[in-house]
């Protein structure tokens, strides 16, 4: 029951505009030379609403594993662009002791839904390394 | 230009992660996971040292998939990895990867990996490139 309260509603964020500057430390920071615009891992600067999920869902950071990521990539992101950001929780498991979560986000500029996330993490026993 | 099943992309090798590039990572991204900028931290968590946030080598897969599909001429619709082995500061990455297949409509399905000085591969991934 627990499970199903947590997936039913998503948390939102509406973020800042998207300015040069924010997408210049992405780039820089990251190395990026082949990019025109936005390289394309640069949503990730969307994930405060993940990083709220996993807090409520009391993981400790120590054993938790980020293992899988995905974007889907649906409209052109801009400079401007004021993004507002949904996520919930795709899935949520345990099995065998370690539980695995999948959150999923649906990032959209105005009306439009430019990108889809998903992310995908365990929480590990200590000594199982991976990520 | 035409693409075959099979065919490898151009290798993109990143210069090593320096310890630097992890907290200006972070700052960038807003990843303050302190396993990747607290050294007592990591290491209570099992890790000899900090280690390299996995978006970090994904963010490379992205640079090396621009680097072979530029955005002049080539739209990415989905990129995906799995993050199979950790990475510690000092390591150096190579981006490699192959066309896997290509579809009917002309949509290019790449297999991506990221390997270490070590050989070892350490983020695996696919993408779908169509041209614009």
């Amino acid at each position: 029951m627990l499970q199903k309260s947590f997936s039913d509603t998503p948390i939102v964020l509406r973020a800042e505009p998207i300015t040069r500057e924010q997408v210049k430390r992405f780039i820089s920071a990251t190395g990026s030379e082949y990019h025109a615009g936005n390289p394309l891992t640069f949503p990730t600067v969307w994930r405060a609403p993940e990083f709220q999920w996993l807090d409520r869902l009391n993981f400790d950071l120590r054993e938790l594993l980020h293992t899988d990521q995905e974007y889907e990539y649906l409209a052109p992101v801009k400079e401007g662009d004021i993004p507002t950001i949904y996520t919930k929780i795709k899935e949520l498991r345990e099995r065998r002791g370690i539980t695995f979560v999948c959150l999923e986000s649906e990032v959209r500029m105005g009306e439009v839904l430019t990108l889809i996330t998903r992310s995908s993490f365990v929480v590990r026993s200590q000594g199982e390394a991976n990520t | 230009m035409s693409w075959i099943s099979g065919q490898p992309l151009r290798i993109l090798t990143k210069p090593p992660i320096t310890r630097e590039q992890l907290r200006d990572y972070a700052a960038a991204s807003g990843d303050n996971n302190p396993i990747h900028l607290d050294e007592t931290f990591a290491q209570e968590a099992g890790f000899p040292s900090v280690i390299v946030h996995g978006m970090l080598s994904m963010a490379f897969l992205g640079d090396h998939l621009r680097f072979n599909f530029p955005p002049e001429t080539f739209q990415v619709k989905r990129l995906r990895t799995r993050f199979k082995k950790v990475t510690f500061p000092g390591d150096v990455l190579s981006c490699e990867g192959r066309i896997r297949r290509v579809e009917p409509d002309g949509t290019l399905l790449v297999s991506l990996h990221t390997r270490n000085q070590r050989g070892e591969i350490t983020t695996e991934g696919e993408a779908e490139v169509s041209e614009s």
